[in-house]
């Protein structure tokens, strides 16, 4: 029994397990193929073809059985005492070990489906922090052997993690509740909406149109009649536009306080002395409460209009598990910014710019901003002289590329000032943004790794794009001068010195 | 958790620069593999050519198409051959740095108090070219994990007890 039971010489799964790996590809074969079947089965049935697709079929079978059999012979599995770890081998044609060690187990699930309950087998999952989901899952043990290598697993990765852990940060005894009323809701899905900034622009358009319509009917004696009916044609054709313009922003500004109220109704946010909590939702109920040290990113959000009215909006990713994605991102709004504030220092206890170095994106990134914006005029024109009818609409033409130029550009200019990239003793902050402002908060430590792209044209002038990876999310940062090299082996310093857990 | 703590300001100039590490090569192998795919492609276009010539209905779809492929077969040849040289790894006391591609000079660093688990894979293809690829998981998604290709069956295998170990001890 004990021999039976061992886990530390390589060993394989259940026979039985030939059995679900066959089914397993069968299934996945009609996923792939049903289509073929159909239009065998809509042809003209005969016995010679029925054979051939009975013998095609066989075949196949025959083919599938050998290869779950061999599946099945080199799917190896067992746990290394010495090196602390969990081994796996698996593959036909190809192959593949995949290490485990104890420290990174997060848990070890038995799971069990009706065909699995009919031969009375359990398949076991484990489960990493790692991207790969279902990567090490064995489908098919007799319950008492899956019993033992999860118990097994379990207890050593526990041991492996208590051996890590160090004593928890000393927590301020400061409680708060923070609740968002219907009114407050209300405010937030009017002020959300970013068909606001766009009515205003139209609003100046209209405006300058009205005018340019005036100089135009000053000089409209100088032109023939159909000339004039053109010109009124126009106008009508604008009324209609802005008419349409303006039931469509009357139904965004609608739905978004809806899906405010829906999504959000009832948000009640609350600091124990260990935990936050967030509570919040009308049809789908969110409740999440953790701990500060489970959160890997932080991003404060907010427009013009919002910030006028003290309403901030802020983005906590967690780190977890790969069954609560969907519960790993909390986005709260309607906070003022005390709040903001308190909520970042129980998050954190530090001094987010203690010795902060600003850093800004290179102007190659303008560049390519504004010639994107000549790209789509350029389109437009040309989708304008396909449409006909265009040295009549040349002066409209002309008129509109001229406005849309006199926005775009400083818009384009003045978004690249804002942006901003700050590396602080122990955070990294990114700032920017022109109506909509935007704040990401990055404890350094908390990383997992740092990518730095040069496309070759980018070398030429030392500049990289550099993407920070953490557990909540990826953050890129655009452009960065080749200064800013030295804050990543920085960075890097503060993650592989620290001995604090990222989660 | 010990009373002499200290916190002298770090000297952004003497630390390690991750730029300068010296990188090792991956097997030419990799290569082999890649423009034998490509070369595999090629026949397949010369094939279609000739069939096409051959039945006399000289399908100008078919040229098209033919042309298309070659075109994308030429693009991914110059690629595959630019980047061989651009591949390279460097195992520092404390990460992993991976860097790859020509057109995008990409460069990875993975700590190892990061990583999450290991694997060594060998798709068919790499058993014919006697190749193995390293991958490295983290929490970080895919684009934090690193994917060391063209490695010598045995160096990978030794990669991947080295890692194994590292991860271990730095938690």
């Amino acid at each position: 029994m004990d021999d039976y039971l061992s886990l530390d010489v390589p060993q394989r799964q259940s026979v039985k397990g030939i059995v679900l790996i066959l089914a397993k590809l069968i299934v996945q074969t009609f996923k792939r193929f049903w289509p073929l079947l159909i239009i065998l089965f809509n042809r003209e049935i005969t016995i010679q073809r029925l054979t051939t697709t009975l013998i095609i079929i066989l075949v196949f079978l025959l083919i599938a059985l050998i290869y779950s059999i061999f599946y099945y012979r080199n799917f190896l599995f067992y746990i290394d005492y010495d090196s602390h770890r969990f081994i796996l081998q698996k593959g036909v044609f190809s192959s593949k070990i995949v290490d485990v060690p104890f420290s990174k187990i997060q848990q070890v699930d038995l799971k069990r489906s009706i065909f699995q309950r009919i031969i009375n087998v359990y398949s076991v999952v484990i489960d990493t922090a790692g991207s790969k989901k279902n990567e090490v899952l064995i489908h098919a043990i007799p319950y008492e052997k899956a019993r033992n290598l999860s118990d097994t697993l379990s207890r050593e990765a526990k041991k492996a993690v208590d051996s890590e852990e160090n004593e928890g940060v000393v927590q301020k005894d400061k409680v708060w509740t923070h609740h968002l009323s219907i009114f407050d809701l209300l405010k937030i899905g009017i002020t959300e909406s970013y068909f606001r900034g766009f009515l205003l622009i139209l609003a100046f358009v209209a405006t300058t149109y009205s005018q340019l319509n005036d100089y135009f009917e000053n000089i409209v004696d100088d032109y023939i009649v159909s000339n004039m009916e053109y010109i009124e044609d126009v106008s009508s054709d604008f009324l209609y536009i802005v008419s349409f313009i303006v039931v469509v922003f009357v139904l965004s500004i609608f739905v978004t306080v809806a899906r405010t109220i829906l999504k959000h109704f009832n948000l009640t946010i609350r600091q124990t002395p260990k935990r936050l909590e967030v509570e919040m939702g009308l049809n789908t109920n969110t409740k999440v409460s953790f701990q500060a040290k489970r959160l890997q990113y932080f991003k404060i959000e907010t427009n013009r209009i919002q910030k006028k009215f003290n309403l901030y909006q802020a983005q906590m990713s967690l780190a977890g598990s790969t069954d609560e994605i969907d519960k790993s991102k909390i986005i709260v709004p309607g906070l003022t910014k005390t709040l903001i504030e308190s909520i970042l220092e129980f998050l954190y206890h530090k001094d987010l710019s203690k010795n902060i170095r600003s850093y800004f994106p290179h102007k190659v990134w303008l560049n390519k901003r504004i010639l994107i914006t000549f790209l789509v005029l350029i389109a437009f024109w040309l989708f304008s002289y396909r449409m006909g009818g265009f040295l009549q609409n040349l002066n409209y033409l002309i008129v509109v590329s001229i406005l849309f130029l006199v926005f775009i550009i400083p818009y384009q200019v003045l978004v690249f000032r804002s942006i901003k990239y700050n590396v602080s003793d122990e955070f990294l902050h990114i700032e920017g943004g022109l109506w909509t402002q935007k704040k990401e908060i990055i404890e350094l430590f908390k990383l997992q790794g740092v990518t730095s792209v040069q496309p070759l044209w980018y070398k030429r002038r030392d500049v990289f794009n550099v993407t920070f990876h953490t557990a909540g999310g990826d953050v890129k940062l655009r452009a960065v001068p080749s200064s800013f090299l030295k804050e990543i082996n920085y960075i890097l310093y503060k993650v592989e010195s620290g001995t604090e857990p990222w989660m | 958790m010990n009373n002499s703590f200290s916190n002298e300001e770090v000297d952004l100039s003497v630390l390690p620069q991750f730029q300068e590490v010296t990188f090792h090569p991956v097997e030419n192998k990799l290569r082999t593999k890649y423009l034998s795919i490509n070369g595999f492609l090629f026949l397949l276009i010369v094939v279609g050519i000739l069939a096409n010539w051959l039945y006399n209905e000289s399908n100008l779809e078919v040229y098209i198409l033919c042309g298309a492929v070659l075109l994308f077969v030429i693009t991914w040849i110059i690629h595959v051959v630019l980047r061989q040289k651009h591949y390279g790894y460097s195992i520092r006391e404390k990460d992993i740095v991976f860097k790859k591609g020509y057109f995008l000079r990409r460069t990875t660093i993975v700590p190892f108090n990061r990583v999450q688990h290991l694997s060594v894979n060998r798709s068919f293809l790499d058993k014919i070219f006697g190749i193995a690829t390293l991958n490295i998981y983290t929490a970080g998604g895919t684009g934090s994990d690193v994917k060391v290709p063209g490695l010598l069956p045995e160096k990978a295998q030794q990669l991947n007890e080295l890692l194994s170990q590292k991860i271990t001890s730095n938690g």
